[in-house]
């Protein structure tokens, strides 16, 4: 798109500030454009970002779309921050696999399904942002719903809670009962 | 550590962090090949409760969790062990008492195959990391709504109001009137009234005038007391210049209560 190049910069801009993750049909507002215009003007800037020379990328997240570092740049941020690059500990995974599979979903609910009390991964993925209260459950004292946030989909590069991985519970039992026939068979 | 578990006699079970005891479960059944759906309690249970000791021998925290489970394990065994009430049997084909056990690790199970697929994914989708910009910093840039007398000092308003009042004694009738008696209430409805008739301000100087000297004092009570109910700001483009009055929304309030 030619003689675009002020609305380039702004979308530029606009998502570099927006704390949320801006609709095309916010930045088509502000930016005075239609929709398949900031479409353009979104892979334009896209292009522009995938030269090596640029440290910027374009997130989608939940149709909405922010401006981030790019991966391959973390360890220069982990270097400024004196901060080396933590996953997340193995219950914190778990208690963040029932979420993302199983939301809305009570602590207690869980605790039952690991087995064992949640409260310390549970709270660790609060303060990460990357789960949060979304309600309440009615019933006796009113447990709180947990599910899983935008920052969750950022996190894991997910576009939506659809792109999770497919999780076939019903296969994958089926699947391991049969890798423990075959490996019966061998003995 | 390690070898402190393999220096102890019988069965050498490695014991690495587990989540919790469904984790420890699961990986004794998987560790002795056994189908989930036919768990050997009696082998199971024992070598579960042999673990659980051992983690207290390396004085690993046991909670209670762990405990709970044992007992649970070992309740399913003496069903076993026990036999059945002639009441049960007429009944056919009891329940199996594992059946809530194996339900629970099948579902743990699943979700530890999720949850591994997340780590990979979290390693795999690389760290990314956002500019975070404080949005109420930037909003406060715009004075959108925030203190009614932003700009505006008292004593300019009192500036205003002596011009006013000169203005009113050197009024050219001088007639002598009895002095009406003015309710603020009155003043303020008055007052409020015809700053919104005119949403893009109205001047103080328009605003606040009488006939009297009273009428005066009591229209700027009247103002004053609007500020501090908030139903009405003021906007000073610069010092000396005349002070303009807006409606806020809560003037609205008013006029629809009405």
């Amino acid at each position: 798109m030619l003689f675009r190049e002020t609305e380039i910069a702004g979308l530029e801009a606009l998502l570099l500030v927006a704390g949320e993750p801006l609709t095309i049909e916010h930045l088509a507002n502000i930016l005075d454009l239609n929709s398949p215009d900031i479409l353009e003007l979104l892979s334009e800037l896209r292009q522009r970002y995938s030269s090596p020379a640029c440290g910027f990328m374009i997130f989608e997240v939940n149709g909405g779309f922010k401006l981030g570092t790019k991966p391959e740049m973390s360890h220069y941020i982990e270097t400024l921050y004196h901060q080396p690059t933590q996953g997340l500990s193995g219950a914190a995974l778990e208690v963040l696999a029932i979420i993302a599979y199983k939301q809305p979903v009570t602590k207690g609910e869980i605790d039952f399904l690991r087995g064992v009390q949640s409260d310390r991964a549970l709270a660790t993925l609060v303060e990460k942002g990357l789960t949060k209260e979304i309600g309440r459950k009615e019933g006796p004292g009113r447990p709180i719903l947990y599910g899983t946030t935008e920052q969750f989909l950022l996190h894991f590069g997910l576009k939506s809670l659809k792109n999770l991985p497919e999780l076939d519970f019903e296969k994958m039992r089926e699947e391991a009962r049969e890798e423990l026939d075959e490996e019966l068979d061998k003995e | 550590m390690k070898k402190e578990v393999l220096a102890k006699p019988g069965p050498y079970i490695e014991l690495p962090a587990f989540q919790g005891p469904l984790d420890l479960l699961l990986h004794l059944i998987q560790q002795e090949k056994i189908d989930i759906y036919d768990i050997p309690i009696a082998k199971i249970a024992d070598q579960f409760i042999d673990a659980v000791r051992q983690m207290d021998d390396l004085d690993m925290e046991v909670t209670s969790e762990f405990l709970v489970l044992a007992a649970q394990l070992l309740y399913i065994k003496s069903r076993y062990l026990l036999p059945k009430l002639p009441k049960e049997e007429a009944e056919g084909e009891a329940e199996d008492p594992r059946q809530e056990l194996v339900e629970r690790l099948i579902a743990y199970r699943s979700f530890k195959e999720a949850a591994l697929i997340l780590g990979e994914l979290e390693v795999s989708s690389g760290k990314k990391y956002f500019r975070t910009v404080d949005i109420n910093e930037i909003r406060s840039q715009f004075k959108e709504e925030g203190d009614p007398l932003e700009g505006v000092a008292f004593t300019d308003l009192w500036e205003a109001f002596s011009h006013v009042i000169v203005r009113a004694e050197q009024g050219v009738e001088t007639k002598t009137v009895e002095p009406d008696e003015i309710s603020i209430d009155k003043m303020m409805d008055d007052v409020l009234r015809r700053v919104i008739l005119h949403p893009h301000g109205t001047r103080f100087s328009q605003l606040i005038r009488g006939n009297s000297r009273m009428e005066v004092i009591m229209s700027f009570l009247a103002l004053l007391e609007l500020l501090k109910e908030g139903k009405i700001r003021c906007e000073q483009s610069a010092p000396q210049q005349d002070i303009h009055l807006l409606p806020t929304e809560k003037a609205w309030e008013f006029t629809e209560g009405e």
